[in-house]
């Protein structure tokens, strides 16, 4: 069992860090930050479930969880933007003045999201 | 398959997950944001677990497939929650109000979803006998 459940962990690991990789090698691509993100959250579930048997550390698990976050503020921005660019295309009047403006802020904050998460991948 | 796969202890991680969503299930009718929200990473969990499953169990396609897109409708909510929310923050009244709009309507979608997964033959019905669960609506 303890073998088994550290040979799921190891998996998901090799998995994130190569998605990790991929995205650090290309950080403003919106396809390997989510790949990254569905890697970190695929891992943070199976630390959650086989991570005691396993025996990982729990200060892994953290640093594991803080990227995920980190990397789901990014993914926030991204798909907000898109969201409020679609909406921007029917809109018109005070609505779309109003999503103009959301559009400037969410490129801002995907921005600094983005620098901070690349920090937190450097520490 | 990796060395004597503990199929029960697998069992019993996806019966543990499916009981979390069973328990969460409320918020897809009465729910406010944070507790769709909640039942959605449950729903999430689930699909993992399931994802995992060593050997893999073709019978809990349906049900894997199911919680995938119910993830996504409610992934859909979750986003138009929060561009409301921002553009609330952000005195942008007409977004923030087609945000909830939208958002109401991927719940309903969700609930639709959901709601025809317990039917007879329904997509849980090979979930709930893997995790040994039974209910009568009788």
């Amino acid at each position: 069992m303890i073998e088994w459940a550290q040979s799921l962990v190891g998996r998901h690991v090799d998995e994130t860090s190569a998605a990790i990789k991929a995205f650090r090698k290309k950080p403003r691509s919106a396809k390997r930050l989510h790949r990254a993100r569905k890697c970190l959250a695929r891992l943070r579930a199976v630390l959650d479930d086989y991570g005691a048997i396993a025996g990982t550390s729990q200060a892994f698990a953290e640093r594991i969880a803080r990227l995920h976050r980190r990397a789901g503020k990014v993914r926030d921005a991204d798909v907000l933007l898109r969201r409020a660019r679609a909406y921007k295309k029917d809109a018109f009047g005070t609505e779309r003045a109003e999503l103009k403006r959301l559009c400037a802020l969410l490129k801002k904050r995907r921005k600094r999201m983005r620098a901070k998460l690349l920090r937190e991948l450097r520490a | 398959m990796i060395g004597g796969v503990p199929e029960r202890s697998q069992q019993q991680i996806v019966a543990m997950h499916f009981a979390r969503c069973l328990r969460q299930q409320w918020a897809l009718t009465r729910g406010g944001d944070e507790h769709v929200h909640a039942f959605r990473l449950a729903c999430k969990n689930l699909r993992f677990a399931l994802e995992r499953l060593d050997p893999p169990q073709e019978d809990l396609e349906p049900a894997r497939s199911l919680l995938e897109l119910l993830c996504d409708e409610l992934g859909y909510a979750h986003d138009c929650t929060r561009l409301a929310q921002l553009a609330q923050e952000r005195r942008a009244p007409l977004t923030a109000a087609r945000g909830r709009r939208d958002r109401d309507g991927y719940v309903a979608r969700a609930r639709a979803l959901w709601r025809t997964a317990f039917r007879d033959h329904g997509e849980f019905e090979q979930l709930a006998g893997y995790a040994l669960f039974r209910w009568d609506l009788a």
